[in-house]
């Protein structure tokens, strides 16, 4: 089942981002037609997927949601604040239950009370002012309950349920009960029992009617009393509200097998159903075959052939067997169908913790790889020959060379294979972009500022990885620039520029990566305003500031404690988060940077890697620093008794499974002083470096992550045997260490004289 | 009498053109002891009831290229075997309308989606014949 959740998941996802988007559009042209069904498609998609899975609120929420859309649709609904905005809601709602049911398999507790909350707004856009009276009737009565739960699928809607109990003398007086109930509109549920037990077989009476029949229709009570206006002394009928969402217990029944009792009256309905001559013969033998199919897997093997033999008698004798088979159910005791539908009918077992992320490819590429699979298989084939080349003895230098060219292209292949797989995981930016309008919109709508917002190079791609992490980050970006960087119409409109802001968002590429920026038209950002903030907060000295340049003095949002939440602004403090935002490029493996001018706007851009390379990181400790090395050099970590390392000439060393290893230590290669290197036992690193294997001493083992690793750059690519430094999850940066570069420094082949290191 | 004969497991053919209803279905018939079949459109269903044997047909009724509706039509107007295979018919159209259509069409049940796993197997072994 969790390869149906894992897709339902993935086009709920979609279904709301292009619902969302559609709604957003109808803001500004209420009368697109298209929009208005795209959405109402949508939501129906929707409720239909939700409907597969057990979550009753949600359910129904999508039904209301639906109900209003379908009005809007057909024009009956106007189509304005209300309903969008609601709608909306509605789909946030959906998002966020998505992720809970993703990452716990089932809804909030709080979902049932919003959702209920919810689809009475919806109830009360389409039928304004007092609820509707089905809600003030009374208590159900034990019978339509029943029956009610009796059903599997339990009526959506309210509904009318109808006792009808016929005279003994009914026969007499021309009615023809089971007639009537064939003719009740939109019949849900028919149960037929004996009015009073059954008399001994010696005093049977076939011609007095002797049943008590429930039944439940979907239709309003007016239309169903309608068809029992000729018996309306016999019949009680009530109104059934609609179920609260999972309410419904079913009861064990004591008739015909629920299941089998509706198959068999929709198989009278059917026949009496008007339809084609031509298919008229095939509708009555599949009727036939459903009835006797019905009776047969309850064990009335005698029913069944009275049906099939019916059946060849016309559609009148099927319709008379069908129907003493359904009177006959009520001596056949319980049922044992519905067992099957019973209290654990939950179709969705969702609550398994497997939630491995899908990732949604484009059919070419994957063809473009199996193409490319496709060549690697032929061009290994060439191998087989070589080798009975090889065999034959043909000379060397004619084989050297064939074997260098099968090299060339499995080579080529393999770069292409690779270049093929990596892009598999590519993705467009307007998976991202598509998510901005609205909290934009929203921020806007805040602060009584009008925004509009455009987008450029969706098309750009990177790493599924990037993109999905990009959102938050851009979100600060963009909130600060709307409450920010946009001054309100009034002060626009003086300053000579048109009322609404702009804010546009650009992908594009930028060499081997890619950058992402938001841009808006706004005040800029005051570079004076900077220094006074950068002073104030401690974060540079008034000397300081005023020798900065005006973009060095800009750079200063970006660092951490410039800003305080909640300063100014109601959706960002001034500059909140910038931090937050470098230290998220950071992790990605990109960077930040800020341009401005002053009245007329700012531009904040990510630069990123379009493809991320993930190595795994060893995180040692030495003394109280940390810093990584590449998993990939370290062989093993061992801890062996100080004792078992032994002073050599030149430095230190130990054996290890008779093996001679160099022991070298981290704090040494690295200039600490304060690495300990005491204790009984020492934490010994294998690293495999240039051909060599030596052991390096750590004082502690802290952490191993996958990290993305930048080439070292600025004035830690001056620091000797850095390989790269990363990014770690609270933003600090932690530099890695490159054992083979750190064993050929000059400074540490310069400590082998020194004599005994330790 | 059913054509696949009683002895082995059901042969059940889904025509529907949503692939998230059809995983759906295709699970809880399996469990349910049914040998499933997909077919995408009446079309395609067409082709598979005169190619193979089945117990039971489970049918949406809004399917790209033909409809729920016009399958049944043209099945039920075939020879005698293949137009008696009992239909059982799944929409998310509620509307009396629809059930009369339906049934006129050569139906023999009509759920509403969704259809709760139990729902749709109880109905399924029924149609087919089959002991619950």
């Amino acid at each position: 089942m969790n390869d149906l959740l894992e897709q339902f998941l993935v086009e709920t996802r979609e279904l709301v981002q292009s619902a969302t988007e559609d709604l957003l559009a109808l803001e500004g042209r209420p009368g697109d037609a298209e929009a208005v069904n795209r959405v109402f498609r949508a939501f129906h998609t929707l409720k239909g997927s939700v409907g597969l899975f057990d979550y009753p609120p949600w359910f129904a929420l999508l039904h209301a949601a639906e109900d209003g859309l379908s009005a809007a649709r057909a024009g009956t609904l106007a189509v304005d604040a209300p309903l969008i905005d609601l709608s909306l809601e509605a789909l946030d709602a959906t998002a966020r239950w998505s992720d809970a049911v993703e990452a716990t398999g089932r809804l909030p507790d709080a979902a049932a009370g919003e959702a209920a909350a919810l689809a009475e707004r919806y109830r009360s856009l389409l039928s304004p002012g007092p609820k509707s009276t089905t809600e003030a009737t009374g208590a159900v009565p034990d019978w339509a309950a029943r029956l009610v739960a009796s059903m599997a699928d339990a009526p959506l809607g309210p509904s009318t349920a109808v006792r009808y109990r016929p005279r003994g003398d009914c026969f007499f007086s021309g009615d023809d009960p089971l007639g009537f109930v064939r003719k009740v509109p939109g019949l849900l549920a028919v149960s037929v029992e004996p009015a009073m037990p059954w008399p001994p077989h010696g005093e049977f009476d076939a011609y007095a009617c002797n049943l008590d029949i429930t039944l439940l229709a979907g239709t309003p009570r007016p239309e169903v009393e309608a068809t029992f206006r000729l018996v309306s002394d016999q019949v009680s009928v009530v109104d059934v509200p609609a179920p609260s969402a999972g309410s419904t217990e079913p009861t064990p029944s004591s008739t015909l097998d629920p299941v089998v009792a509706a198959i068999l009256g929709e198989q009278l309905l059917a026949m009496a159903a008007p339809g084609d001559t031509e298919t008229a013969a095939g509708r009555l033998e599949a009727c036939t075959r459903s009835a006797a199919n019905a009776l047969r897997s309850i064990g009335h093997e005698a029913d069944a052939e009275r049906c099939l033999k019916g059946a060849d008698l016309g559609a009148d004798i099927l319709g008379q067997a069908i129907e003493a088979a359904l009177a006959g159910g009520t001596l056949t005791g319980p049922g044992s169908g519905m067992e099957a539908s019973g209290a654990d009918g939950s179709p969705a077992g969702v609550h398994g913790g497997d939630t491995a992320r899908t990732l949604r490819v484009d059919a070419t590429r994957v063809d473009a790889l199996v193409g490319r699979v496709g060549e690697l298989v032929v061009a290994r084939n060439a191998l087989g020959s070589l080798a009975a080349r090889a065999e034959a003895g043909e000379d060397l230098a004619t084989l050297a060379r064939a074997i260098r060219e099968a090299d060339a292209v499995i080579g080529r292949l393999a770069t292409s294979l690779h270049r093929d797989a990596v892009s598999l995981r590519l993705m467009p930016l307007s998976e991202v972009f598509r998510r901005f309008a609205r909290p934009v919109r929203e921020a806007a709508r805040g602060l009584g500022k009008e925004v509009a917002i455009d987008f450029e190079g969706q098309g750009t791609e990177a790493d599924k990885g990037i993109v999905e992490n990009l959102f938050e980050p851009l979100l600060h970006v963009v909130r600060n620039a709307v409450d920010h960087g946009l001054e309100d119409a009034g002060t626009r409109l003086r300053s000579g520029k048109p009322a609404a802001g702009r804010i546009r968002i650009a992908a594009g590429q930028d060499g081997d990566g890619i950058v992402v920026s938001v841009a808006d038209d706004g005040r800029g950002i005051d570079p004076d305003f900077i220094r006074k903030r950068a002073v104030e907060r401690g974060l540079r000295s008034r000397d300081a500031v005023l020798a900065m340049d005006d973009a060095a003095v800009t750079d200063l949002i970006f660092a951490p404690g410039f800003s305080t939440a909640g300063s100014v602004g109601a959706l960002s403090g001034r500059g909140v988060g910038m931090d937050a935002v470098r230290a998220a490029a950071g992790r990605m493996g990109g960077r930040v940077s800020v341009e401005s001018r002053t009245g007329e706007g700012t531009t904040v851009a990510l630069h990123l890697p379009r493809t991320v390379a993930l190595a795994r990181v060893l995180v040692v400790g030495v003394g109280t620093e940390s810093y990584g090395i590449a998993m990939d050099a370290v062989a093993e970590v061992v801890r062996v008794p100080r004792s078992a390392i032994h002073a050599v000439a030149g430095g230190a060393a130990t054996v290890l499974r008779g093996r001679t290893l160099p022991v070298l230590r981290l704090a040494d290669l690295l200039d600490h002083r304060d690495g300990a290197g005491i204790g009984m036992e020492a934490l010994l690193l294998v690293v495999h470096a240039d051909g060599e294997t030596v052991a390096l001493e750590i004082d502690r083992l802290d952490d191993r992550l996958d990290a993305v690793v930048r080439a070292p750059a600025g004035l830690v690519g001056t620091v000797p045997g850095v390989g790269g430094t990363t990014t770690l999850g609270d933003g600090t940066v932690l530099l890695v260490v490159d054992p083979a570069a750190l064993l050929t420094d000059p400074a540490w082949v310069g400590q082998d004289t020194s004599g005994d290191g330790r | 009498m059913s054509e696949a004969g009683i002895g082995g497991p059901p042969h059940v053919l889904l025509v529907e053109d949503a692939s998230l209803v059809r995983l759906y279905y295709r699970g809880a018939l399996e469990r349910a002891g049914f040998v499933v079949d997909e077919a995408l459109n009446g079309i395609e269903g067409l082709e598979r009831v005169l190619t193979a044997t089945y117990d039971l047909l489970v049918v949406d009724v809004n399917m790209p290229k033909m409809d729920g509706l016009s399958f049944l039509r043209a099945l039920r107007g075939r020879e005698p075997g293949v137009r008696a295979i009992p239909a059982l018919m799944t929409s998310t159209e509620a509307g009396d309308g629809d059930r009369a259509t339906a049934r006129a069409a050569g139906a023999n049940f009509y759920l509403v989606k969704p259809v709760p796993e139990g729902v749709l197997v109880a109905h399924a072994l029924a149609l087919a014949g089959r002991q619950p």
